[in-house]
């Protein structure tokens, strides 16, 4: 049995091209070009490329020369590439890649992604952490803190609260470092850098002192002992370090799996990515969050205390949007926050 | 199918012959394997895309042929997996690192470039005859680093001449077989497509001003800086950020379809396979910025599924727009790298296939 294929035949070496035809026995294959053949070899000196739905076979000789089939379905028995080609012309599989993509897509960034993330955190040597805590603070110092102005007996109380923390926790106190700093930036707040240095703001402690005059439950001992646990839950758990292990895990399966996308495509990533990745942080808040909600009895304190500071903030800012703005914030919806810690509470 | 016979010059218009339905199928199934493979199969499905468009376009009835191995693009793209890690890594650890990886970057970026034109023209054949790329370190440094620097420094009104002097480079090292591309460019033509791009996107942000104005005129009764209401404000949104988005869109596919079909036509009416081939862009401007218009909105709308039928109808319009005179000595290129065909799978440093795309 043999087959005759025509098709055009180009020269090894120069542009020069001519029709032919090509017969292929079971073993052997050659070319007829005007009427006389050319060459013939064994089949397994030619070289076929992999077969591709809709294009034609491109068959290259020892010598040089390249055959290319008139007709773009022919294929060779066993020719590579076959049973892809058999993939990506079938409906039914191509309808399961269709449901299959997006669900793949997701698993591996809302699941796969953060799990290896944070697994390969762990094995970072404790010099990184340390190092990038130095460099964060270094910057941030610089740019956004000045010294405390407060009386050196509210910073002594503070220290003390942080050491009985450390203390009733049973953490190494050389690996951590609290600092209380002036800021106008950072306003009320309290920030954990990844070496275990704890920054707590003049705003922060003077609202939190105010907020104790306008209750009759709260202490600033317990509300201020809250959001020190929140931010050692944040170091305890490598956030930061998670949070750049996935920012970079993210951007590498973006680029592999859509890479030659055009710009608008590059858009809707970048802005997906913002999304996942404000996601990620949030998770991350709301595992601060009960990190110290389910230490704060430890230490001889309500879990309650968290909800009492969090309302001290409720005040001045507005954040009870039930609205699309969810998606796009860091952190959760302190009204959510709140209504956690008192649940926490019920649990018990 | 007598093909070389004539002594004439002939005109012919370049083909395409892929369809929406086959390379959907294509791509989809690639997306599944590539990410069940852990990205690994992405070399094979770059490749395989690449070979479907290729083997599509047509001159003559000769297709052209895409020659990389997917071994060699995975080699690459697990280098470029490592150096992205290392320096996000370091960046992210050190930041002060970053400067001297800039430093080292900017001195490495020519001899990159040159790299992967080689590489990307070495993979591209046509009648089995190879392309090239002859730039050569000196030059790629000058036109890719020396002359942006210097056009910064005169507030970007150099910017117009330096892309011109990039475009010549790019397509004046361009070799086909033993001959190499003649470009002679003139700066007017690209003066000519900023000035454009400069009046239309000052245009739209009156556009926008505009559309902000409307939408603060119409939500902001409803929104108290004091008192915010989210639902009133997340409303505005709904309403105001597809407008928007709609307007960045026509005002992205209008800045696109002007600029690149007069570059497109000026770049092919001054470039030339001296007594081989002439080209000619018939690409118009409009119907440019229709196709990238819709294009980008269908898939937008279909959160991504209609990528395969923008990319087939792009790649259709643009062989179409195009015109080769070709000269009978066409016929008798000589292909002076057969004898260099055993060394390219060793040859290391041919992985860079970054894409740099001239227009």
């Amino acid at each position: 049995m043999s087959q005759i294929i025509d098709g055009t035949l180009y020269r090894s070496g120069s542009s020069h091209a001519c029709a032919a035809q090509l017969v292929v026995t079971e073993h052997h294959l050659s070319i007829i070009s005007n009427g006389t053949e050319q060459c013939s070899y064994n089949l397994t000196e030619v070289q076929l490329s992999d077969a591709i739905p809709g294009i034609a076979t491109e068959i290259r000789l020892p010598n040089g020369d390249m055959f290319i089939p008139a007709d773009k379905n022919w294929r060779l028995n066993k020719q590579t590439g076959s049973l892809l080609s058999h993939l990506e012309s079938n409906w039914l599989t191509v309808f399961s890649s269709i449901i299959l993509a997006p669900a793949l897509i997701y698993w591996l960034i809302m699941v796969a992604m953060p799990a290896l993330a944070s697994k390969s955190v762990e094995w970072l040597p404790e010099s990184i952490p340390a190092y990038m805590g130095e460099q964060s603070f270094t910057i941030i110092d610089e740019a956004f803190l000045s010294p405390s102005t407060l009386d050196d007996n509210i910073k002594n109380s503070v220290n003390s609260l942080f050491d009985k923390a450390l203390e009733t926790l049973e953490l190494n106190i050389e690996d951590y470092q609290l600092l209380i700093k002036q800021s106008d930036y950072f306003g009320a707040n309290a920030l954990a850098l990844p070496n275990g240095t704890v920054i707590v703001t003049d705003g922060l402690i003077t609202q939190l002192m105010e907020f104790e005059k306008t209750q009759n439950t709260a202490t600033f001992d317990s509300m201020l002992m809250a959001i020190i646990l929140h931010e050692i839950g944040h170091v305890e758990a490598k956030h930061s370090l998670r949070l750049v292990a996935q920012s970079l895990s993210n951007a590498i399966v973006f680029a592999l799996l859509l890479g030659d996308l055009e710009t608008v495509g590059e858009l809707m990533v970048g802005a997906s990515s913002a999304v996942i990745q404000a996601n990620f942080s949030r998770d991350m808040e709301t595992e601060a969050d009960n990190f110290a909600l389910s230490h704060l009895g430890k230490l001889g304190y309500e879990p309650a205390a968290f909800a009492d500071a969090m309302e001290s903030f409720n005040e001045e800012k507005v954040d009870t949007a039930e609205s699309i703005f969810k998606y796009l914030s860091s952190h959760p919806a302190i009204v959510e926050r709140i209504e956690k810690a008192k649940n926490f509470n019920s649990q018990q | 199918m007598e093909l070389n016979t004539t002594e004439q010059i002939r005109r012919s218009q370049v083909q395409f012959s892929g369809e929406t339905g086959q390379f959907f199928k294509i791509w989809i199934v690639n997306i599944v394997l590539t990410i069940l493979t852990l990205g690994i199969y992405s070399a094979w499905a770059k490749v395989r895309t690449h070979r479907y468009f290729y083997s599509n376009t047509s001159i003559e009835g000769h297709q052209f042929t895409y020659l990389a191995n997917p071994i060699q693009i995975l080699i690459g793209r697990i280098i470029a997996v490592v150096l992205f890690i290392i320096y996000m890594g370091s960046v992210q650890f050190v930041p002060i690192l970053g400067l001297f990886i800039m430093l080292i970057a900017m001195f490495l970026m020519p001899w990159v470039i040159n790299r992967s034109m080689r590489f990307q023209n070495k993979m591209t054949s046509y009648r089995n005859v190879r392309f090239g790329f002859k730039g050569s370190y000196g030059e790629a440094f000058l036109v890719f680093i020396i002359l942006p620097v210097l056009a910064v420094f005169t507030l970007y009104l150099l910017m117009p001449w330096v892309i011109k002097k990039v475009n010549e480079y790019i397509i004046g090292n361009t070799t086909y077989g033993d001959r190499q591309i003649e470009t002679d460019l003139s700066a007017t033509d690209y003066y000519i497509a900023f000035l454009l791009v400069v009046a239309i996107s000052v245009g739209a942000m009156f556009g926008f001003g505009i559309v902000i104005g409307i939408g603060a005129a119409i939500f902001g009764a409803t929104v108290d800086t004091t008192n915010l209401d989210p639902n009133g404000l997340s409303a505005a949104m709904f309403i105001m950020g597809p407008i928007s988005a709609l307007l960045y869109v026509g005002m992205f596919s209008l800045i696109t379809g002007i600029y690149q079909s007069r570059i497109r036509a000026h770049n092919f009416t001054n470039s030339k396979i001296k007594d081989v081939v002439t080209f000619e862009s018939t690409i118009s401007e409009m119907q440019y910025t229709r196709l990238v218009f819709f294009n980008l909105i269908a898939i937008g709308l279909s959160l991504g599924l209609a990528y395969p039928w923008a990319k087939i109808r792009k790649a259709r319009y643009l062989a179409n727009g195009t015109f080769v005179e070709i000269h009978p000595n066409a016929d008798h290129i000589i292909d002076d790298m057969t004898d260099e065909k055993s060394a390219i799978g060793e040859e290391i440093a041919d992985v860079f296939d970054l894409d740099i795309a001239i227009t």
